[in-house]
């Protein structure tokens, strides 16, 4: 069940108010969890079997850390948590390319990828290494079940730690009139960033250019990226919207995602900004065991180099994110090398020129990267890149309503984050009936100009 | 890097009557939309169909990963079959030849052309051709689906590779990527242009025959080069056509082969016509120019460039966004003259694509539209009433509602409508949407890896065009050696009917000089 749709409408108003009349918290914990059983089923029935194997497997290895602090135990229950992941994920991959050194080598059918594996496998991981270093271990399944599958962050994040959701399940709170509010208002901006502007660039401009990218001039490419990285930021923070302001309609608050990424002035300031929670995963569990900015010489730089490789490949098993990981890793440790040793340790505040020279560089890294993001393999990588060098002088074919969503989006997102506030603020000072009349005149308006029907967010892929 | 949300406080109840409020509110104005007929499109959920939530539970007809004919894996299609109701079958007629080369996912896919009355002409061509003999010419109108030179440029080589490459054909002077390309010749253009074509009108009903007309500022010029062989150097060219037209307020124009000057002279005169310059070089060239003196403007409909045979020639007409609507803005005089220079032996038609919301489509009737498009074929065909003749329908087009994709709902009207055009006209037929797979079919192909077609679900990718333009060269070469098979028999061509009256808009194009 997608977010931007009708029966989710219906799903979750009926499931929040059924939630809210549940006065015993083993209750309203069980209800979560089924629900999002239901939520996650739709989606596919069997991949719900290995979710719940996952889930009793965490829970369990939870128990046997907290008993045992070995770092053996803990170890091995890591490699036993990822390795779903690894399997349905990157066996198929890791295998076609070791049969290129070993010709005998077999190699496995690729296999059908479960749905937000790689999102529930991270924060099983976590789960069990915060254990480790002294969190107590959840003693009740079914509240460690509802952490893991409440279904606003079941599929695409944002990736909770334990501590987040469970003490919130703790309390005796209700849903304040705000929360509706703030709910209302998360989702409708949901609604906007998938319908109206992710799924409207990609149907309109994206998809096309990269599907036959020898077809379109080099100007229609480099906007095609522009619309590219704008639609994947709407695409994946409209989900994340979703999926906050879902969890306040329940009285949850789950954390941010993003900070308006696109402002970042340099790369290590963007995956400071761009999908917050991953980034914030990769620090904790990879970049400070392996030493994080401890030590001299070049450990720093070979920390962050691994971190942002495995953030890239986190992604999928395909060479563009290996290289798309590598770009990055290069980038964030130029910029260390810049700040600590080179001409930015002696830096002054920036002026206008060091800012814009700054914002344009990073921006622009980042949008050329995407083309490794959204390429099929290494080879469609290379035939976007050679478009782009296209100069045939023709004004570019997109339709008028895609070119006008690719610049509203753009000047909505380059706005100062405390407009979103204040008129957040103003909505939730609205009648209730307002917020109803304000969802059922979105939800025509996407109806109206949107695709006619939502698509698959793109991180439902990862 | 931000920390987790704390925890807030613990607040008092006061939420619930405001989420009943809004969600009720939400709901029932919602609801109301089904009560208002004209807001019905907005109406999420209708009686009868499937319970929203329950349905999304409901298990799905297919694997989302599968295997296609080929053995790639491709993701299953996204929405069960349909359930529309099929579109009756084309009757084969006996001697119709059905092409046995599987090319999934199409579906190999006859001609309909009883007695080889569509086809006859062009069949005779192919033949000269074969026998070493002449050009066979093709000209292919339509819309974005052949602006893109996709389909025609596939079908343009299956028919050079085998009959002999008769060049690049008719050339739009505008040939530019906002109207159409040609992958296959390089267009290099200089100074100030201006175009206008049957999509956004301004061309005083003379479009040209690719329904696109430029004129050129003065100096400004545009130069096009033969296609590469495989051997890396150009095909050497023998016959240059230049089209243009004169009228008031005209310099001169001028043209050139190689580099070598071709002709030229004034485009003024005072009233406006259609006038055309031909060029042979027996020596060949391998790329043409033409452009604007230094006295004035010029403008131009486009150029023809040839080999002096044996082969064919396959133009692509294509024009973004055209239909019938489109058509009826040429001049009837000005577009039978442009045809009847270009000598055709087959003319084929393949648009439709863009009035599948004709409201008489959607209610799937036919015989509005099959008015409308008859009177586009009839233009066409005026100026070649001896050529052959070859109705392509559209290929299938989606559309996402309800949690589905499928197909259009106009689409099946408007192919009924082709099919009956093609019959009563003696045209052959051949059925685009059938050949992708049927209804549905641009679901699966979009849904494909690596993609056949857009997720606009309106156009083919590339890959996608290629399978289509092979699909329509087996049919037509599958409808050829069943012809030569049985001698290549000319059948009597029946009498066309009488063209439904079109009210024609004031066409200036009567009223100039004879063209």
């Amino acid at each position: 069940m997608l977010f931007p749709t009708f029966d989710y409408f219906v799903f979750l108003p009926l499931v929040a108010v059924v939630h809210h009349v549940l006065r015993e918290r083993g209750l309203r914990a069980g209800w979560l969890t089924v629900t999002s059983l239901v939520f996650y089923a739709a989606w596919n029935a069997l991949d719900t079997f290995l979710l719940l194997a996952v889930i009793a497997a965490s829970w369990g290895a939870g128990r046997l850390v907290e008993r045992t602090r070995s770092p053996l135990t803990l170890g091995l229950v890591v490699v036993g948590l990822l390795s779903p992941m690894a399997y349905y994920k990157y066996l198929h991959f890791v295998a076609e390319n070791l049969q290129l050194l070993i010709p005998a080598l077999p190699v496995p059918p690729r296999a059908h990828l479960p749905i937000g594996i790689s999102f529930y496998s991270f924060q099983a991981v976590a789960y069990v290494v915060d254990v480790h270093r002294g969190q107590p271990a959840e003693r009740n399944p079914v509240r460690f079940s509802t952490f893991l599958l409440f279904f606003p962050h079941l599929v695409a994040g944002p990736i909770l730690r334990a501590s987040t959701l469970l003490a919130q399940l703790d309390s005796d709170r209700f849903v304040s009139r705000e929360d509706v509010g703030y709910a209302i208002a998360r989702l409708g901006t949901g609604l906007v960033k998938k319908l109206l502007i992710a799924d409207i660039l990609r149907i309109g401009i994206v998809d096309s250019v990269f599907t036959d990218p020898g077809r379109f001039t080099g100007l229609e490419v480099m906007i095609a990226l522009y619309a590219y990285t704008l639609q994947i930021y709407c695409d994946f923070s409209g989900y994340t919207d979703f999926a906050i302001g879902s969890a306040r309609l329940f009285g949850f608050r789950i954390p941010e995602n993003f900070d308006r990424p696109y402002q970042a002035l340099s790369v290590a300031s963007y995956w400071r900004r761009w999908h917050i929670t991953l980034s914030d995963w990769v620090r904790d569990y990879v970049y400070y065991p392996l030493g994080g900015s401890r030590g001299g010489g070049l450990a720093p730089y070979r920390n962050t180099f691994l971190t942002l490789l495995i953030l890239g490949v986190w992604h999928g098993a395909n060479w563009t994110f290996v290289v798309y990981g590598l770009l990055h890793g290069c980038a964030v440790s130029l910029n260390r090398w810049w700040r600590k040793s080179g001409p930015g340790q002696h830096e002054r505040p920036l002026d206008a020129w060091g800012w814009a020279w700054r914002f344009l560089a990073t921006f622009h890294f980042v949008v050329l990267a995407r083309i490794l993001f959204r390429s099929e393999d290494l080879g469609h990588a290379g035939t976007v890149t050679l478009a782009l060098l296209d100069t045939t002088p023709a004004l570019p074919r997109f339709s008028t309503h895609a070119t006008l969503v690719l610049v509203l989006g753009y000047a909505v997102h380059f706005t100062p984050k405390g407009w979103r506030a204040y008129a957040t603020q103003r909505f939730q000072g609205l009648p209730a009936v307002a917020w109803g009349v304000a969802l059922a005149l979105l939800g025509w308006a996407c109806v109206t100009w949107g695709p006619g029907d939502s698509l698959a967010f793109i991180y439902h892929d990862f | 890097m931000t920390s987790d949300a704390a925890p807030p406080p613990s607040r008092a109840v006061g939420g619930m009557p405001a989420l009943f409020l809004a969600f009720g509110t939400a709901g029932l104005l919602v609801a109301a939309t089904a009560l208002v007929p004209s807001l019905a499109h907005l109406t999420p959920w209708h009686p009868g169909e499937p319970v929203p939530v329950w349905r999304a539970l409901a298990p799905q007809a297919t694997a989302r990963v599968t295997e296609d004919a080929s053995g790639e894996l491709v993701r299953a299609p996204e929405t069960p079959e349909p359930t529309a109701a099929p579109v009756a079958p084309v009757p084969l007629p006996s001697d119709a030849a059905v092409p046995t080369t599987q090319r999934p996912p199409g579906v190999p896919t006859a001609l309909a052309d009883p007695g080889f009355r569509g086809m006859d002409a062009f069949y005779r061509a192919l033949a000269r051709a074969e026998a070493g003999q002449g050009l066979a010419r093709a000209s292919q109108w339509g819309d974005s689906t052949i602006a893109a030179d996709g389909i025609t440029g596939t079908v343009r080589s299956r028919l050079q590779a085998r009959f002999g490459n008769g060049g690049p054909g008719y050339l739009s002077a505008g040939l530019d990527p906002q109207w159409s390309m040609r992958l296959d010749v390089a267009v290099s253009r200089k100074g100030e242009w201006a175009t206008q074509s049957l999509l956004n009108g301004g061309g005083n009903a003379r479009y040209g025959f690719g329904g696109i007309v430029s004129t050129a500022a003065p100096e400004a010029t545009v130069s096009f080069y033969a296609p590469k062989q495989d051997d890396g150097t150009r095909l050497k060219l023998h016959r240059l056509e230049v089209w243009y037209q004169t009228g008031p307020e005209r310099g001169t124009w001028w043209a050139a082969t190689s580099g070598r000057g071709a002709g030229g002279g004034s485009a003024a005169s005072t009233g406006t016509s259609d006038r055309f310059h031909v060029v042979e070089r027996p020596d060949g060239y391998t790329s043409a120019s033409i452009g604007a003196g230094a006295e004035g403007a010029a403008t131009f409909y486009g150029v023809v460039m040839e080999t002096a045979g044996p082969g064919v020639v396959w133009d692509a007409l294509g024009v973004v966004g055209v239909g019938t609507g489109s058509f009826s803005q040429t001049g009837r005089r000005h577009i039978a003259g442009q045809v009847a220079q270009r000598k055709l032996d087959l003319t084929v038609l393949m648009i439709g694509g863009n009035e599948l919301g004709l409201p008489s489509l959607l209610r799937g009737e036919a015989d509005e539209y099959a008015i409308l498009y008859a009177r586009t074929l009839a233009k066409l065909r005026a100026g070649a009433p001896e050529a052959g003749c070859l109705v392509v329908t559209p290929l299938d087009q989606g559309t996402r509602s309800g949690g589905t994709a499928r197909s259009k709902p106009g689409l099946a009207a408007a192919i009924a409508a082709q099919r009956q055009v093609a019959a009563d006209w003696g045209c052959a037929f051949w059925d685009a949407q059938a050949a992708m797979g049927g209804p549905d079919s641009i679901v699966r192909w979009a849904a494909m890896k690596p993609p056949l077609g857009w997720s606009d679900l309106l156009h083919l990718s590339e890959k996608g065009q290629d399978i289509v333009g092979q699909l329509l060269a087996d049919a037509i070469e599958a409808g050829y050696d069943a012809w030569t098979r049985q001698g290549g028999t000319t059948r009597p061509t029946p009498a066309a009917p009488a063209a439904p009256a079109e009210a024609d808009p004031a066409d200036p194009a009567e009223a100039g000089e004879p063209g």
